[in-house]
Protein backbone atom coordinates (compact mmCIF):
# COMPACT_ATOMS: atom_id res chain seq x y z
CA UNK A 1 0.00 0.00 0.00
CA UNK A 2 1.52 3.29 -1.11
CA UNK A 3 1.59 6.54 0.79
CA UNK A 4 -1.17 8.05 -1.33
CA UNK A 5 -3.65 5.22 -0.90
CA UNK A 6 -2.85 5.17 2.82
CA UNK A 7 -3.66 8.91 3.04
CA UNK A 8 -6.85 8.44 1.02
CA UNK A 9 -8.11 5.70 3.29
CA UNK A 10 -7.25 7.71 6.42
CA UNK A 11 -8.78 11.05 5.45
CA UNK A 12 -12.15 10.71 3.70
CA UNK A 13 -14.13 13.95 3.61
CA UNK A 14 -17.84 13.40 3.27
CA UNK A 15 -20.63 15.35 1.57
CA UNK A 16 -24.21 14.30 2.18
CA UNK A 17 -26.62 14.72 -0.73
CA UNK A 18 -30.34 14.65 -0.08
CA UNK A 19 -31.98 13.40 -3.29
CA UNK A 20 -35.59 12.95 -2.20
CA UNK A 21 -37.71 10.79 0.09
CA UNK A 22 -38.29 11.31 3.80
CA UNK A 23 -35.65 12.67 6.23
CA UNK A 24 -35.04 9.60 8.41
CA UNK A 25 -31.72 8.56 6.86
CA UNK A 26 -30.47 12.15 7.22
CA UNK A 27 -31.06 11.99 10.94
CA UNK A 28 -29.33 8.61 11.21
CA UNK A 29 -26.40 9.90 9.17
CA UNK A 30 -26.04 12.90 11.50
CA UNK A 31 -26.15 10.57 14.50
CA UNK A 32 -22.83 9.18 13.23
CA UNK A 33 -21.20 12.51 14.15
CA UNK A 34 -22.40 12.46 17.76
CA UNK A 35 -20.07 11.56 20.67
CA UNK A 36 -21.44 8.00 20.83
CA UNK A 37 -20.30 7.05 17.31
CA UNK A 38 -17.79 9.88 16.56
CA UNK A 39 -16.45 9.23 13.06
CA UNK A 40 -13.73 11.90 13.31
CA UNK A 41 -11.53 9.24 14.94
CA UNK A 42 -11.35 7.66 11.45
CA UNK A 43 -10.44 11.03 9.96
CA UNK A 44 -13.91 11.56 8.48
CA UNK A 45 -14.82 15.24 8.23
CA UNK A 46 -18.26 16.60 7.38
CA UNK A 47 -17.57 18.89 4.39
CA UNK A 48 -20.85 19.90 2.79
CA UNK A 49 -19.00 20.90 -0.35
CA UNK A 50 -18.66 18.57 -3.38
CA UNK A 51 -15.33 20.15 -4.39
CA UNK A 52 -13.70 19.18 -1.10
CA UNK A 53 -15.42 15.83 -0.61
CA UNK A 54 -14.08 12.37 -1.45
CA UNK A 55 -17.17 10.41 -0.45
CA UNK A 56 -20.69 11.34 -1.56
CA UNK A 57 -23.41 9.89 0.64
CA UNK A 58 -26.66 9.93 -1.36
CA UNK A 59 -29.85 9.70 0.67
CA UNK A 60 -33.36 9.04 -0.67
CA UNK A 61 -34.90 8.09 -4.01
CA UNK A 62 -34.29 10.13 -7.16
CA UNK A 63 -37.20 12.21 -8.37
CA UNK A 64 -37.51 13.40 -11.96
CA UNK A 65 -37.00 16.95 -10.75
CA UNK A 66 -33.78 16.34 -8.79
CA UNK A 67 -32.12 14.04 -11.38
CA UNK A 68 -30.27 16.86 -13.21
CA UNK A 69 -28.93 18.40 -10.00
CA UNK A 70 -27.73 15.09 -8.59
CA UNK A 71 -25.79 14.45 -11.78
CA UNK A 72 -24.31 17.96 -11.64
CA UNK A 73 -23.18 17.57 -8.02
CA UNK A 74 -21.61 14.21 -8.87
CA UNK A 75 -19.69 15.85 -11.72
CA UNK A 76 -18.50 18.65 -9.42
CA UNK A 77 -16.60 16.19 -7.23
CA UNK A 78 -12.93 15.65 -8.04
CA UNK A 79 -11.43 12.22 -8.78
CA UNK A 80 -10.97 9.82 -7.03
CA UNK A 81 -14.51 9.73 -5.64
CA UNK A 82 -16.75 7.14 -4.07
CA UNK A 83 -20.56 7.15 -3.89
CA UNK A 84 -22.52 5.50 -1.10
CA UNK A 85 -26.27 4.87 -1.47
CA UNK A 86 -27.67 5.14 2.05
CA UNK A 87 -31.04 3.56 2.84
CA UNK A 88 -33.54 1.44 0.91
CA UNK A 89 -34.80 4.37 -1.17
CA UNK A 90 -31.32 5.27 -2.40
CA UNK A 91 -30.58 1.60 -3.18
CA UNK A 92 -33.73 0.72 -5.13
CA UNK A 93 -36.35 3.44 -4.81
CA UNK A 94 -37.95 1.75 -1.82
CA UNK A 95 -41.59 2.34 -0.96
CA UNK A 96 -41.89 5.10 -3.54
CA UNK A 97 -41.90 2.62 -6.45
CA UNK A 98 -44.98 0.81 -7.74
CA UNK A 99 -45.47 -2.86 -8.63
CA UNK A 100 -44.60 -6.10 -6.84
CA UNK A 101 -41.67 -8.54 -6.73
CA UNK A 102 -39.73 -8.47 -9.99
CA UNK A 103 -42.01 -5.99 -11.72
CA UNK A 104 -40.99 -2.75 -9.96
CA UNK A 105 -41.50 0.31 -12.16
CA UNK A 106 -41.07 4.03 -11.83
CA UNK A 107 -43.98 6.28 -10.94
CA UNK A 108 -44.94 9.63 -12.43
CA UNK A 109 -42.44 11.45 -10.16
CA UNK A 110 -39.86 8.93 -8.91
CA UNK A 111 -37.42 7.22 -11.26
CA UNK A 112 -35.78 4.86 -8.72
CA UNK A 113 -32.49 4.44 -6.83
CA UNK A 114 -29.41 6.62 -7.04
CA UNK A 115 -27.68 4.18 -9.41
CA UNK A 116 -30.03 5.31 -12.20
CA UNK A 117 -28.09 8.62 -12.25
CA UNK A 118 -24.52 7.93 -11.14
CA UNK A 119 -22.30 4.88 -10.48
CA UNK A 120 -22.69 3.65 -6.90
CA UNK A 121 -19.85 1.85 -5.07
CA UNK A 122 -21.47 0.80 -1.80
CA UNK A 123 -25.12 0.09 -0.98
CA UNK A 124 -26.32 0.36 2.64
CA UNK A 125 -29.87 -1.05 2.88
CA UNK A 126 -32.23 -0.33 5.78
CA UNK A 127 -35.12 1.96 6.49
CA UNK A 128 -33.28 3.75 8.00
CA UNK A 129 -29.93 1.91 8.50
CA UNK A 130 -28.40 2.06 11.98
CA UNK A 131 -25.33 4.27 12.55
CA UNK A 132 -23.21 1.11 12.95
CA UNK A 133 -24.31 0.01 9.48
CA UNK A 134 -23.41 3.44 8.07
CA UNK A 135 -19.92 3.30 9.61
CA UNK A 136 -19.48 -0.23 8.19
CA UNK A 137 -20.56 1.04 4.77
CA UNK A 138 -18.07 3.91 4.89
CA UNK A 139 -15.33 1.46 5.89
CA UNK A 140 -16.23 -0.66 2.82
CA UNK A 141 -16.12 2.49 0.68
CA UNK A 142 -12.59 3.23 1.91
CA UNK A 143 -11.53 -0.18 0.53
CA UNK A 144 -12.76 1.05 -2.88
CA UNK A 145 -10.16 3.85 -2.82
CA UNK A 146 -7.41 1.26 -3.11
CA UNK A 147 -8.84 0.10 -6.45
CA UNK A 148 -9.09 3.64 -7.88
CA UNK B 1 34.92 38.18 -0.73
CA UNK B 2 32.92 35.70 -2.75
CA UNK B 3 33.49 33.03 -0.12
CA UNK B 4 32.09 35.34 2.56
CA UNK B 5 28.90 35.93 0.58
CA UNK B 6 28.59 32.19 0.00
CA UNK B 7 29.06 31.47 3.71
CA UNK B 8 26.48 34.10 4.67
CA UNK B 9 24.00 32.58 2.21
CA UNK B 10 24.70 29.10 3.58
CA UNK B 11 24.20 30.38 7.15
CA UNK B 12 20.83 31.88 6.21
CA UNK B 13 19.72 28.72 4.40
CA UNK B 14 20.66 26.49 7.35
CA UNK B 15 18.81 28.73 9.80
CA UNK B 16 15.83 28.96 7.47
CA UNK B 17 15.46 25.20 7.16
CA UNK B 18 15.94 24.76 10.91
CA UNK B 19 13.11 27.25 11.50
CA UNK B 20 10.96 25.60 8.84
CA UNK B 21 11.43 22.10 10.29
CA UNK B 22 10.74 23.30 13.81
CA UNK B 23 7.66 25.23 12.70
CA UNK B 24 6.34 22.31 10.65
CA UNK B 25 6.68 19.73 13.42
CA UNK B 26 5.28 22.09 16.04
CA UNK B 27 2.35 23.17 13.85
CA UNK B 28 1.57 19.53 13.07
CA UNK B 29 1.45 18.81 16.80
CA UNK B 30 -0.62 21.95 17.46
CA UNK B 31 -3.14 21.17 14.73
CA UNK B 32 -3.56 17.66 16.12
CA UNK B 33 -3.96 19.06 19.65
CA UNK B 34 -6.44 21.61 18.26
CA UNK B 35 -8.65 18.88 16.78
CA UNK B 36 -8.12 16.34 19.56
CA UNK B 37 -8.81 18.80 22.39
CA UNK B 38 -11.87 20.09 20.54
CA UNK B 39 -13.14 16.49 20.27
CA UNK B 40 -12.38 15.74 23.92
CA UNK B 41 -14.18 18.88 25.07
CA UNK B 42 -17.20 17.66 23.10
CA UNK B 43 -16.91 14.17 24.72
CA UNK B 44 -15.68 12.59 21.47
CA UNK B 45 -12.51 10.58 20.76
CA UNK B 46 -10.87 12.76 18.14
CA UNK B 47 -8.51 11.97 15.24
CA UNK B 48 -5.12 10.20 15.49
CA UNK B 49 -1.87 12.17 15.40
CA UNK B 50 -1.11 11.54 11.70
CA UNK B 51 -4.42 13.16 10.68
CA UNK B 52 -3.13 16.61 9.53
CA UNK B 53 -0.47 15.10 7.28
CA UNK B 54 -2.85 12.45 5.87
CA UNK B 55 -5.29 15.23 4.89
CA UNK B 56 -2.60 17.17 3.04
CA UNK B 57 -1.13 14.11 1.25
CA UNK B 58 -4.61 13.07 0.15
CA UNK B 59 -5.36 16.54 -1.23
CA UNK B 60 -2.13 16.51 -3.27
CA UNK B 61 -3.18 13.18 -4.79
CA UNK B 62 -6.52 14.41 -6.11
CA UNK B 63 -7.55 15.63 -9.54
CA UNK B 64 -6.26 19.05 -10.70
CA UNK B 65 -9.06 21.45 -11.47
CA UNK B 66 -9.63 25.10 -12.51
CA UNK B 67 -13.20 26.46 -12.87
CA UNK B 68 -14.04 27.62 -16.41
CA UNK B 69 -15.22 31.07 -15.33
CA UNK B 70 -12.38 31.71 -12.87
CA UNK B 71 -9.55 34.18 -13.37
CA UNK B 72 -7.00 31.44 -13.97
CA UNK B 73 -3.82 33.35 -13.07
CA UNK B 74 -5.08 34.63 -9.74
CA UNK B 75 -6.84 31.35 -8.96
CA UNK B 76 -3.54 29.48 -9.22
CA UNK B 77 -1.38 32.23 -7.66
CA UNK B 78 -3.47 32.84 -4.50
CA UNK B 79 -2.52 29.60 -2.65
CA UNK B 80 1.17 30.14 -3.41
CA UNK B 81 0.91 33.73 -2.19
CA UNK B 82 -0.49 32.46 1.13
CA UNK B 83 2.26 29.84 1.35
CA UNK B 84 5.06 32.32 0.52
CA UNK B 85 3.93 34.90 3.08
CA UNK B 86 3.50 32.39 5.89
CA UNK B 87 6.89 30.78 5.15
CA UNK B 88 8.53 34.23 5.33
CA UNK B 89 6.76 34.83 8.66
CA UNK B 90 8.13 31.50 9.91
CA UNK B 91 11.65 32.81 9.30
CA UNK B 92 11.08 36.31 10.68
CA UNK B 93 9.34 35.38 13.96
CA UNK B 94 12.24 34.17 16.16
CA UNK B 95 11.71 30.98 18.19
CA UNK B 96 12.48 32.79 21.46
CA UNK B 97 16.12 33.05 20.38
CA UNK B 98 18.01 36.28 21.01
CA UNK B 99 20.09 37.16 17.94
CA UNK B 100 17.92 35.18 15.52
CA UNK B 101 19.27 35.95 12.00
CA UNK B 102 15.79 36.40 10.51
CA UNK B 103 15.01 39.20 12.95
CA UNK B 104 16.23 42.49 11.46
CA UNK B 105 15.68 46.11 12.45
CA UNK B 106 12.33 46.57 10.62
CA UNK B 107 10.70 43.37 11.82
CA UNK B 108 7.40 44.57 13.23
CA UNK B 109 6.46 46.50 10.08
CA UNK B 110 7.23 43.45 7.92
CA UNK B 111 5.23 41.17 10.24
CA UNK B 112 2.28 43.56 10.02
CA UNK B 113 2.52 43.67 6.22
CA UNK B 114 2.98 39.91 5.74
CA UNK B 115 0.15 38.94 8.07
CA UNK B 116 -2.07 41.30 6.06
CA UNK B 117 -0.91 39.70 2.80
CA UNK B 118 -1.64 36.25 4.22
CA UNK B 119 -5.27 37.21 4.84
CA UNK B 120 -5.41 39.00 1.50
CA UNK B 121 -4.43 35.80 -0.34
CA UNK B 122 -7.76 34.34 0.79
CA UNK B 123 -9.62 37.43 -0.46
CA UNK B 124 -7.98 36.99 -3.87
CA UNK B 125 -8.82 33.27 -3.82
CA UNK B 126 -12.48 33.95 -3.13
CA UNK B 127 -12.69 36.70 -5.72
CA UNK B 128 -10.85 34.82 -8.47
CA UNK B 129 -12.85 31.60 -8.18
CA UNK B 130 -16.01 33.11 -9.75
CA UNK B 131 -18.35 31.60 -7.19
CA UNK B 132 -20.99 33.61 -5.28
CA UNK B 133 -20.00 31.82 -2.08
CA UNK B 134 -16.37 32.74 -2.70
CA UNK B 135 -17.28 36.37 -3.26
CA UNK B 136 -19.40 36.58 -0.08
CA UNK B 137 -16.55 34.94 1.85
CA UNK B 138 -14.02 37.37 0.35
CA UNK B 139 -16.14 40.39 1.27
CA UNK B 140 -16.44 39.13 4.85
CA UNK B 141 -12.70 38.53 4.94
CA UNK B 142 -12.14 42.18 3.88
CA UNK B 143 -14.55 43.45 6.55
CA UNK B 144 -12.70 41.51 9.23
CA UNK B 145 -9.35 42.70 7.88
CA UNK B 146 -10.45 46.36 8.02
CA UNK B 147 -11.51 46.11 11.65
CA UNK B 148 -8.64 43.92 12.91
CA UNK B 149 -5.68 45.78 11.40
CA UNK B 150 -5.91 48.96 13.51
CA UNK B 151 -5.84 47.36 17.01
CA UNK B 152 -3.35 44.79 15.70
CA UNK B 153 -0.95 47.51 14.49
CA UNK B 154 -1.17 49.46 17.77
CA UNK B 155 -0.65 46.42 19.98
CA UNK B 156 2.20 45.03 17.85
CA UNK B 157 4.10 48.31 17.96
CA UNK B 158 3.35 49.11 21.62
CA UNK B 159 6.36 47.24 23.17
CA UNK B 160 8.75 49.02 20.77
CA UNK B 161 7.16 52.40 21.54
CA UNK B 162 7.36 51.69 25.28
CA UNK B 163 11.10 50.92 25.05
CA UNK B 164 11.60 54.19 23.19
CA UNK B 165 9.57 56.12 25.80
CA UNK B 166 11.66 54.59 28.58
CA UNK B 167 14.89 55.84 27.04
CA UNK B 168 16.13 53.24 24.54
CA UNK B 169 16.74 54.28 20.90
CA UNK B 170 13.72 53.48 18.70
CA UNK B 171 14.01 49.97 17.24
CA UNK B 172 11.26 48.04 15.47
CA UNK B 173 13.01 44.70 15.93
CA UNK B 174 11.56 41.73 17.83
CA UNK B 175 15.13 41.03 18.94
CA UNK B 176 15.28 44.27 20.98
CA UNK B 177 11.96 43.42 22.61
CA UNK B 178 13.23 39.94 23.51
CA UNK B 179 16.38 41.41 25.08
CA UNK B 180 14.33 43.94 27.06
CA UNK B 181 12.17 41.21 28.58
CA UNK B 182 14.99 39.14 30.12
CA UNK B 183 15.24 40.80 33.56
CA UNK B 184 12.87 40.81 36.50
CA UNK B 185 10.13 43.28 37.28
CA UNK B 186 9.91 44.47 40.90
CA UNK B 187 6.71 46.03 42.14
CA UNK B 188 7.38 49.57 43.39
CA UNK B 189 5.24 49.12 46.53
CA UNK B 190 6.20 45.52 47.37
CA UNK B 191 9.96 45.19 46.79
CA UNK B 192 10.03 41.46 47.57
CA UNK B 193 7.41 40.54 44.98
CA UNK B 194 9.09 39.97 41.62
CA UNK B 195 7.63 38.91 38.29
CA UNK B 196 9.36 38.12 34.99
CA UNK B 197 9.95 41.30 33.05
CA UNK B 198 7.29 40.53 30.43
CA UNK B 199 5.27 43.16 28.62
CA UNK B 200 2.01 41.43 29.54
CA UNK B 201 2.52 42.68 33.13
CA UNK B 202 3.09 46.26 31.95
CA UNK B 203 0.30 46.31 29.33
CA UNK B 204 -2.29 43.64 30.21
CA UNK B 205 -5.08 45.35 28.27
CA UNK B 206 -3.07 45.69 25.07
CA UNK B 207 -2.01 42.03 25.43
CA UNK B 208 -5.67 41.02 25.65
CA UNK B 209 -6.46 43.05 22.53
CA UNK B 210 -3.56 41.45 20.64
CA UNK B 211 -4.71 37.99 21.74
CA UNK B 212 -8.21 38.59 20.35
CA UNK B 213 -6.76 39.94 17.09
CA UNK B 214 -4.45 36.93 16.67
CA UNK B 215 -7.33 34.58 17.50
CA UNK B 216 -9.21 36.08 14.58
CA UNK B 217 -6.15 35.98 12.30
CA UNK B 218 -5.77 32.26 13.08
CA UNK B 219 -9.33 31.38 11.96
CA UNK B 220 -10.62 30.64 15.43
CA UNK B 221 -14.18 31.25 16.54
CA UNK B 222 -15.89 33.77 17.79
CA UNK B 223 -14.77 35.87 14.79
CA UNK B 224 -12.13 34.02 12.79
CA UNK B 225 -14.31 31.58 10.88
CA UNK B 226 -17.02 34.03 9.83
CA UNK B 227 -15.65 34.05 6.23
CA UNK B 228 -16.03 30.28 5.98
CA UNK B 229 -19.23 29.76 7.95
CA UNK B 230 -20.18 26.39 6.50
CA UNK B 231 -23.94 26.46 7.25
CA UNK B 232 -24.34 29.72 5.31
CA UNK B 233 -21.68 29.96 2.61
CA UNK B 234 -20.11 26.44 2.35
CA UNK B 235 -16.38 27.19 2.69
CA UNK B 236 -16.32 30.88 1.80
CA UNK B 237 -13.20 31.80 -0.20
CA UNK B 238 -12.14 28.16 -0.53
CA UNK B 239 -15.48 26.87 -1.89
CA UNK B 240 -14.26 26.34 -5.46
CA UNK B 241 -10.83 25.06 -4.47
CA UNK B 242 -10.09 21.36 -4.49
CA UNK B 243 -7.23 18.95 -5.00
CA UNK B 244 -3.58 20.16 -4.91
CA UNK B 245 -4.39 23.89 -4.72
CA UNK B 246 -6.53 23.31 -1.64
CA UNK B 247 -3.64 21.22 -0.33
CA UNK B 248 -1.32 24.23 -0.67
CA UNK B 249 -3.83 26.35 1.26
CA UNK B 250 -4.16 23.73 3.99
CA UNK B 251 -0.36 23.44 4.21
CA UNK B 252 -0.04 27.23 4.54
CA UNK B 253 -2.75 27.32 7.18
CA UNK B 254 -0.98 24.65 9.21
CA UNK B 255 1.72 27.20 10.14
CA UNK B 256 -0.76 29.65 11.65
CA UNK B 257 -0.37 28.03 15.07
CA UNK B 258 3.39 28.55 15.16
CA UNK B 259 3.42 32.05 13.67
CA UNK B 260 0.52 33.71 15.49
CA UNK B 261 1.09 32.06 18.88
CA UNK B 262 4.83 32.71 18.48
CA UNK B 263 4.24 36.39 17.78
CA UNK B 264 2.24 36.78 20.99
CA UNK B 265 4.81 34.88 23.04
CA UNK B 266 7.72 36.91 21.65
CA UNK B 267 6.12 40.31 22.12
CA UNK B 268 4.28 39.94 25.42
CA UNK B 269 5.33 36.70 27.13
CA UNK B 270 9.09 37.05 27.07
CA UNK B 271 9.97 34.57 24.29
CA UNK B 272 12.69 32.21 25.51
CA UNK B 273 13.53 34.30 28.61
CA UNK B 274 17.11 34.79 27.43
CA UNK B 275 18.14 31.24 28.34
CA UNK B 276 20.91 29.30 26.60
CA UNK B 277 20.36 27.51 23.27
CA UNK B 278 18.17 24.41 23.48
CA UNK B 279 16.32 25.58 26.59
CA UNK B 280 15.10 28.91 25.15
CA UNK B 281 13.41 27.18 22.21
CA UNK B 282 11.81 24.63 24.55
CA UNK B 283 10.47 27.37 26.84
CA UNK B 284 9.20 29.26 23.80
CA UNK B 285 7.41 26.19 22.39
CA UNK B 286 5.87 25.43 25.78
CA UNK B 287 4.45 28.95 26.01
CA UNK B 288 3.16 28.68 22.41
CA UNK B 289 1.48 25.39 23.29
CA UNK B 290 -0.30 27.03 26.23
CA UNK B 291 -1.50 29.85 23.96
CA UNK B 292 -2.75 27.31 21.39
CA UNK B 293 -4.61 25.36 24.09
CA UNK B 294 -6.22 28.59 25.34
CA UNK B 295 -7.20 29.48 21.76
CA UNK B 296 -8.68 26.00 21.24
CA UNK B 297 -10.77 26.22 24.39
CA UNK B 298 -12.13 29.63 23.33
CA UNK B 299 -12.77 28.26 19.81
CA UNK B 300 -14.71 25.28 21.16
CA UNK B 301 -16.63 27.16 23.83
CA UNK B 302 -17.89 30.05 21.73
CA UNK B 303 -20.43 30.42 18.94
CA UNK B 304 -19.86 32.24 15.66
CA UNK B 305 -20.69 35.95 15.81
CA UNK B 306 -22.42 37.92 13.06
CA UNK B 307 -20.29 40.06 10.77
CA UNK B 308 -21.57 43.37 12.22
CA UNK B 309 -20.51 42.26 15.70
CA UNK B 310 -16.93 42.16 14.42
CA UNK B 311 -16.84 45.93 13.90
CA UNK B 312 -18.24 46.56 17.37
CA UNK B 313 -15.78 44.19 19.03
CA UNK B 314 -12.65 45.33 17.23
CA UNK B 315 -13.27 49.04 16.67
CA UNK B 316 -14.77 49.62 20.14
CA UNK B 317 -13.56 46.95 22.58
CA UNK B 318 -10.15 45.95 21.21
CA UNK B 319 -9.25 49.42 19.96
CA UNK B 320 -10.39 50.85 23.31
CA UNK B 321 -8.15 48.44 25.24
CA UNK B 322 -5.19 49.14 22.95
CA UNK B 323 -5.66 52.93 23.03
CA UNK B 324 -6.03 52.94 26.82
CA UNK B 325 -2.61 51.35 27.25
CA UNK B 326 -1.12 53.52 24.49
CA UNK B 327 -2.38 56.75 26.12
CA UNK B 328 -1.27 55.51 29.53
CA UNK B 329 2.20 55.01 28.05
CA UNK B 330 2.32 58.41 26.35
CA UNK B 331 0.86 60.44 29.24
CA UNK B 332 2.01 58.60 32.36
CA UNK B 333 4.99 56.74 30.94
CA UNK B 334 3.73 53.17 31.42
Amino acid sequence: MGLLSWARSKSPWVAVLHCGGCNCCDIEALAVLTPRFDVERFGILWKQNPRHADVLVAIGCVSKHSKVFIKRIYDQMLEPKVVIALGSCACTGGVYMQGKGENIEETHTIIGGVDKVMPVDVYIPGCPPKPEAIIHGVALALEKFKEK
Amino acid sequence: MQLEILLAALYTIVFYFAAFGLAFLFSWLCYWIFRKLQARLQARRGPPIYQPIADIIKLFGKERFIPTLANKTLYVLAPFMALATILLLVYIVPPGYIGWPGSLSWDLIVVLYLSLMFTFAFVIAGWASASPWGKIGASREVSIMLSVELPLAITLLLPALALNRWGAPLSLSINTILVAQTGQYFFPLFPLLALPNWFIFYFPLAATALFICLLTKAWMRPFGDIPEAEPEIFNGPLTEYGGPLLGVFEFARLFRFYVFAGLFVNLYLGGGDGLFFPLNILVFLLKCLLIVILMTIIHTASARYRIDHVFKWFLVVCLGLALFDLLRLIILGG
